[in-house]
């Protein structure tokens, strides 16, 4: 099997994308299915699969970073009903769209490492719980499905191993919290999507209180690289482990949005510098525009300025060291001529809006600190409210049941940390030195389009 | 029950899928049916009413109440009526940086309402929408079902004069993305659209991956969205 481009080789955007790339007959031409086919034969017996991914040092790729295989193996040994996969397709995180193209683009990835992951966990049923917004995905991954369950990939018995499968593409309809797990699990169930104390954890506790197993899809779409080329501990490192770090292994999908040349979905090697990302796949910043700021693995984690910014690698641990995570991967780079305070007015509306009200310090900080900012933003704040900001952000943090609230805070903090001088200023002057409204990078006012550049050698957003 | 829900039914396509989907979730956890099953109701009924709330309680059945809460807690439902098309231009981070509000101050001016309004013809209603999940072709919005992407001002114009141009659509089950055109081992309705289309169906601006010499902004099919269009029910 051979992965084209990037040092030779990618783990899940490994074809010439376009149009065509999606449907089962193009999967199976660059071997797909292969994997799912040796693993069921006897490549692995599920607890050897099972250790490969845990061996891989796969981690989460939702944003928490939890590794995958360690997460599986939590399931308990004698399962109280069947146990369940569920892939979290609900990508929301503002700045993040790598799911979608992983599933328009390449839905049968997806479904073989839905079928060995279901192996290696002793799991029959499968749902794709996808977002409801993601209309093309939705039908994507439909029509996907189908297909393999007509080519035999998927039902009884697949490949005369005994072992059975069923996917259920299964659709949200609108709310951020449910790609929180346990908030997943409850939308799943037909409820509201609000989250729920842990413990117990899903995997002994989880859809319809089955032994669940909750993976972003980008997780489960890269076990298939891993079960067909090996996790890579060995020493001369031809598998999974041949990218990344100690504690980041493999690639990861990066969707870079802002004002840069060539925005969209890239995948690269962990460990990647922030600098090479935006310079040489993204094609550096707009003309004109320097850049200010970086988020870099979606809105939820903590800001760093532009200096920082070029130093990170994209690795959890690089991430880390700078005072930021690394999330899901939902790179949102921001330009000069920015008002920090707006945008952090927008991320707080966002989780203001998306609060699902059931704890108190999310429910009623999410709005409170909203409504700071949007008086700061508008000239109306008084001195004392920069500190005032930071302690509520700070009350919220760690006192709820699920992170939306430290969704909320950080960015808050790190706002507040990194550009202070920019709240004072506003304080100061009684209004917004950037006129209360963001800047135009595409020149939309003066008739504008916005350019998409398109180049086959890199990855591209649909 | 004091609602009364005997004006409404589901289309033949639309009860198949219920069918469908019962087979899917187990029998003794058939609540799971409440989300699919409202998205439905909203394309064939048009909204999310309280009629609609006790219509689907009673197909499933479970408590109306269970699925009143389920109603009002997801965004995608239209408690309220919105308009023959439903602008959600994106205004979060990512789309506010490359000019969203510049978007919505435009298509507030031109129609005349503000976010959250809908036009007195009730052809438009607009919303700022959070990230949709386009943040790299923004700035963005969805119009029904619909992405339109990489959007001008120019782009809106003509989008806002099709839609005003385009005829009203017949809900079409067989494109509801709550289910596939047939399930494992299922005969497959004759004629029905996700057949047809085989290899699913691309959206505009969602898989039409040619190069573009200029931003490809808006679709060419004059179709517009292929399937339905959220009508003023009742």
């Amino acid at each position: 099997m051979t992965y084209p481009v990037l040092d030779g080789t990618r783990v899940l955007l490994n074809f010439e994308r376009n149009t065509d790339s999606w449907p089962l007959a193009s999967y199976e031409s660059r071997q797909g299915y292969s994997t799912a086919r040796e693993t069921l034969g006897g490549k692995y017996s599920p607890e050897a699969l099972l250790e490969e991914v845990k061996q891989s040092g796969l981690r989460g790729r939702g944003g928490a970073g939890f590794p995958t295989g360690l997460k599986w193996s939590f399931l308990p040994r004698e399962p109280q009903g069947p146990i369940t996969l569920v892939v979290n397709a609900d990508e929301s995180e503002p700045g993040t769209f790598k799911d979608r193209v992983v599933m328009e683009e390449n839905p049968h990835q997806l479904i073989e490492g839905c079928v060995l992951s279901c192996y290696a966990m002793g799991s029959t049923n499968c749902y794709i719980y996808i977002r409801g917004e993601y209309v093309g995905c939705l039908k994507r991954m439909h029509a996907a499905v189908e297909e393999a369950y007509a080519a035999g990939h998927l039902g009884k018995d697949i490949y005369g191993s005994g072992f059975d499968c069923d996917i259920t593409v299964h659709a949200g309809a609108g709310a951020y919290i449910c790609g929180e797990e346990t908030g997943l699990i409850e939308s799943l169930e037909g409820k509201k999507g609000q989250p729920r104390i842990k413990p117990p954890f899903p995997a002994v506790y989880g859809v319809y209180g089955y032994p669940t197993i909750v993976n972003n899809v980008e997780s489960i779409a890269s076990v298939v690289y891993i079960a067909d080329q090996g996790s890579g501990i060995t020493a001369d490192r031809t598998g999974y482990r041949r990218w990344g770090t100690e504690k980041s292994a493999g690639t990861k999908l990066f969707s870079v949005s802002g004002p840069i040349k060539r925005p969209g979905v890239y995948e690269v090697p962990m460990g990647y510098p922030f600098a090479d990302l935006l310079n040489n796949e993204c094609g550096g910043m707009l003309d004109g525009i320097a850049l200010k700021a970086l988020i870099v693995g979606g809105s939820s984690v903590p800001i760093v300025d532009a200096e920082t910014a070029m130093q990170i690698t994209m690795d959890y641990e690089s991430c880390q060291e700078h005072g930021t995570l690394l999330g899901s991967g939902g790179v949102i780079v921001i330009g000069e001529g920015t008002c920090m305070v707006r945008a952090l007015w927008v991320l707080l509306r966002f989780y203001h809006h998306e609060s699902c009200g059931q704890c108190t310090p999310c429910r009623e900080g999410t709005g409170w600190i909203e409504r700071i900012v949007h008086r700061i933003e508008h000239g109306h704040a008084s001195p004392n409210d920069i500190d005032e900001l930071y302690r509520i952000a700070d009350g919220m943090e760690l006192r709820t049941i699920c992170t939306l609230a430290d969704a909320a805070a950080w960015p808050t903090k790190s706002f507040i940390e990194v550009f202070r001088s920019e709240f004072e200023q506003h304080i100061e002057n009684g209004c917004c030195p950037y006129d209360n409204q963001f800047p135009d990078p595409l020149n939309l006012r003066g008739g504008g389009v916005p350019q998409r550049h398109d180049d086959p050698e890199h990855a591209f957003v649909p | 029950m004091s609602v009364d829900t005997s004006h409404l039914e589901f289309s033949d396509a639309a009860r198949e899928r219920m069918e469908w989907l019962r087979t899917r979730y187990p029998a003794d956890h058939q609540r799971a049916l409440i989300l699919p099953l409202l998205s439905m109701a909203q394309r064939e009924f048009g909204r999310v009413g309280a009629d609609v709330v006790h219509f689907v309680a009673k197909q499933i059945p479970v408590p109306p109440m269970w699925v009143e809460e389920v109603a009002t807690f997801y965004t995608m439902y239209n408690t309220q009526p919105v308009g023959r098309w439903h602008l959600q231009v994106c205004h979060n981070i990512s789309c506010s940086l490359m000019g969203a509000e510049i978007v919505i101050d435009h298509i507030e001016q031109k129609l005349g309402i503000r976010k959250g309004e809908t036009t007195p013809d009730g052809e438009f209603t607009l919303i700022g929408a959070e990230c949709l999940g386009s943040c790299g072709t923004a700035p963005m919005m969805q119009v029904n079902d619909h992405y339109y992407e990489n959007l001008s001002l120019k782009a809106v114009d003509d989008l806002l004069e099709r839609l005003r141009a385009m005829p009203d659509q017949q809900a079409k089950a067989e494109d509801l993305p709550h289910g596939p055109g047939s399930g494992p081992g299922r005969k497959l309705p004759e004629g029905s659209a996700s057949l047809q289309a085989g290899r699913g169906v691309v959206l505009p601006g969602h898989g039409d991956h040619g190069p573009p010499a200029e931003r490809p902004t808006l679709p060419e099919d004059e179709q517009g969205p292929d399937f339905h269009v959220r009508g003023m029910a009742q």
